[in-house]
């Protein structure tokens, strides 16, 4: 049990997947401004990589690792080379039965948390956890608590920074500085922040 | 048409000077920042940005006109995708070292929001020709921000340039001392924050926000 | 219904070419992928017994420096060299021995085991006396940047160079990552290592796996520091 929230402590503080890997800016830079929709956001990662990484980790552990396939009496072919192109596919199919079950089933949650999903699929973080769970060669379980802490750390460094930019409205930045400029001076400050916590001895 | 007409040397040139993909439109910082800590990692990315983007951008426009439009999007994702494929294998093959450093770093051009942006935006309306100088151009302006944050980050952090030594010992046992921070992730954050700024000031491009 | 065949068949098309391009590739160079792998341990393995050059090796190198150099030997579990066919894989161990004008020296053994967050892979390598410790070496690790990780770095690695493996008895007590630094005091001074400040986990797991690497090879090695003690009377 520990080690599970080791993983969690790790994946969100440690090894911030954005804040430290940089996985997932392009929507953080750009959804950041207010607070609503970057909470909205959040969430959706958070939802979107507790599915994919497990997923992707049973496709990558049964069809394309090295002798993944025996038991299928293949064990020789090595599908490995296909992995980037498998996870991709997996993730962009992921999202889309997402967007399609909430919508069925859940419209409140829809109209919420709807208009982020498609921006998920070509969101680095959740491409990067999958890829990362596979490096670290995790377990069933260990993918699924990585992955779900991957997107709580992006949940939280994303509603950090929209609250920080919600602040600097107030203050005079030079007009250039203003926008993507600024808020990578603060992502930094943030990051630094982080970087406290490294010092946790687990 | 000439090749290296005026208006296909925009095509080229504007990525890189007034409309750079990264500090303009943010766009494919992703798998940028993490690798550049070192001059020579930031290269080797440029490069497989630049061809990655380059190729796709040319088959996409090939194909423009037969893509059915309901599977347009995941059509561009999988040439994308191969097209990584085959940096990442060409690597592990012939610069196997560079391959351990770049690691999942290179899989992530793929999500680079850069490569399919263009796709879907320059290369499904645009002749394969102009398409090659679009790819160019944006891999290149890319590459020229990656290139200048690692070249900070690898001055001040490791007190080198592309692996060179060039600040001396008397430098050192002077009392200067490389400023580990850069290394870290926030000396990223912050050089990209000042790059911006300076491009920004210069290009004269204001957020409203 | 047209459109929709042709979505169809355009995409099987495209997925076909891109499937086909992918494993030719793939295929083409997978031979000199994996010989790639195989100098990057080969040079691994010369690193840790101790073969160094001001420039960086090229391929041709290594291949010929470690053909000249060194000569694996493979063990059972009680430490007798067997030949490399018609024995059960799982029960035998690869040691690399490094040797220069038929003298032996040095021995390196591959280690692996469980670090803070995952397993980190490396090797070992120990003086002709097989006792006394030469180097060790990380080849592939996901230790903290800063913390974990510095077991990579010189200073750790350094630490390890002349430290005992055995005690008076010439029993085996392995080396010790210890929290915090080593005092000079401490009898058990030859057996410890300074730890690393910060990475408490990474340490213990080095110390475990280490150990019972170790353990796999000291039938062997109590064979060869017994044949030493034997020459030097």
């Amino acid at each position: 049990m520990q080690h599970y929230v080791n993983i969690i402590i790790n994946s969100v503080f440690i090894e911030n997947i954005l804040l430290i890997y940089f996985l997932g800016m392009c929507s953080f830079l750009s959804i950041s401004k207010k607070v609503e929709t970057s909470i909205g956001l959040g969430l959706a990662v958070i939802f979107v990589l507790s599915i994919t990484a497990p997923a992707n980790w049973a496709i990558n552990e049964y069809l394309l690792a090295d002798g993944a396939l025996s038991w299928a009496g293949l064990g020789h072919i090595n599908l490995d080379f296909l992995q980037f192109i498998v996870f991709i596919s997996v993730i962009a199919a992921m999202v889309q039965l997402v967007e399609m079950l909430m919508d069925r089933f859940s419209p409140a949650l829809y109209v919420n948390l709807g208009i982020f999903l498609p921006l998920i699929t070509v969101n680095c973080s959740i491409l990067g956890t999958s890829l990362f769970l596979v490096e670290r060669e995790y377990d069933l379980i260990e993918s699924t608590v990585f992955g779900f802490g991957s997107g709580l750390g992006f949940f939280l460094a994303i509603v950090s920074l929209a609250t920080v930019r919600k602040r600097m409205r107030y203050s005079n930045v030079p007009p250039t500085l203003r926008g993507v400029g600024m808020a990578m001076l603060l992502t930094g400050l943030i990051s630094m922040a982080f970087l406290g916590f490294s010092g946790i001895s687990l | 048409m000439n090749l290296f007409s005026s208006k296909n040397k925009k095509i080229v040139k504007d990525p890189l000077m007034g409309e750079n993909p990264i500090s303009i439109h943010v766009l494919g910082i992703c798998s940028a920042l993490a690798i550049t800590t070192k001059i020579d990692t930031a290269v080797v990315m440029t490069i497989a940005v630049v061809a990655v983007l380059s190729i796709s951008n040319v088959v996409i426009s090939l194909l423009r006109n037969n893509i059915p439009n309901k599977v347009r999007i995941i059509i561009q994702m999988s040439v994308v995708a191969s097209l990584v494929i085959i940096a990442d294998q060409v690597l592990k093959a012939y610069m196997y070292d560079m391959s351990k450093l770049l690691g999942v770093f290179l899989a992530l051009i793929i999500t680079n929001c850069i490569v399919l942006g263009r796709a879907e935006a320059f290369a499904m309306q645009n002749s394969p020709s102009k398409a090659l100088l679009d790819g160019m151009g944006n891999g290149l302006g890319y590459g020229a921000i990656l290139i200048a944050v690692a070249f900070f980050r690898e001055l001040f952090g490791f007190g080198s340039i592309y692996g060179a030594q060039v600040f001396s010992d008397q430098i050192y046992s002077g009392g200067y001392e490389n400023n580990g921070l850069m290394i870290l992730s926030p000396g990223a954050f912050f050089i990209l924050g000042l790059i911006v700024w300076a491009h920004r000031a210069y290009t004269k491009v204001i957020d409203k926000d | 219904m047209r459109s929709d065949l042709y979505t169809i068949a355009f995409t099987t098309i495209i997925t076909v070419i891109l499937g086909l391009g992918l494993s030719a590739t793939a295929d083409s160079l997978r031979e000199r992928q994996v010989l790639n792998e195989e100098l990057d341990i080969k040079k691994n393995i010369l690193s840790v017994l101790g073969y160094k050059q001001e420039t960086p090796w090229t391929n041709e190198e290594v291949q010929s420096l470690y053909d000249a150099n060194i000569n694996e030997i493979r063990i059972d579990e009680v430490g007798s060299i067997i030949d490399e066919l018609g024995k059960n894989e799982d029960l035998s161990y690869t040691i690399y021995q490094s040797s220069e004008n038929n003298k032996v020296t040095g021995y390196a053994i591959p280690i692996a085991g469980k670090g803070l967050w995952g397993t980190m892979y490396g090797y070992f390598a120990i003086e002709p006396d097989a006792e006394t410790v030469k180097g060790i070496t990380f080849y592939k690790h996901k230790e903290t940047p800063g913390l974990g990780a510095e077991v990579d770095k010189d200073w750790f690695k350094n630490n390890f160079v002349g430290k005992k493996l055995t005690n008076k008895n010439g029993e085996l007590v392995s080396i010790e990552v210890i929290k915090g630094y080593v005092s000079d005091t401490d009898p058990d001074a030859p057996h410890k290592v300074d730890g690393i400040s910060g990475a408490t986990i990474t340490g213990t797991g080095l110390t475990t796996f280490l150990k019972s690497d170790l353990q796999k090879y000291e039938p062997y090695f109590a064979k060869v520091r017994s044949v030493n003690q034997i020459e030097s009377l």
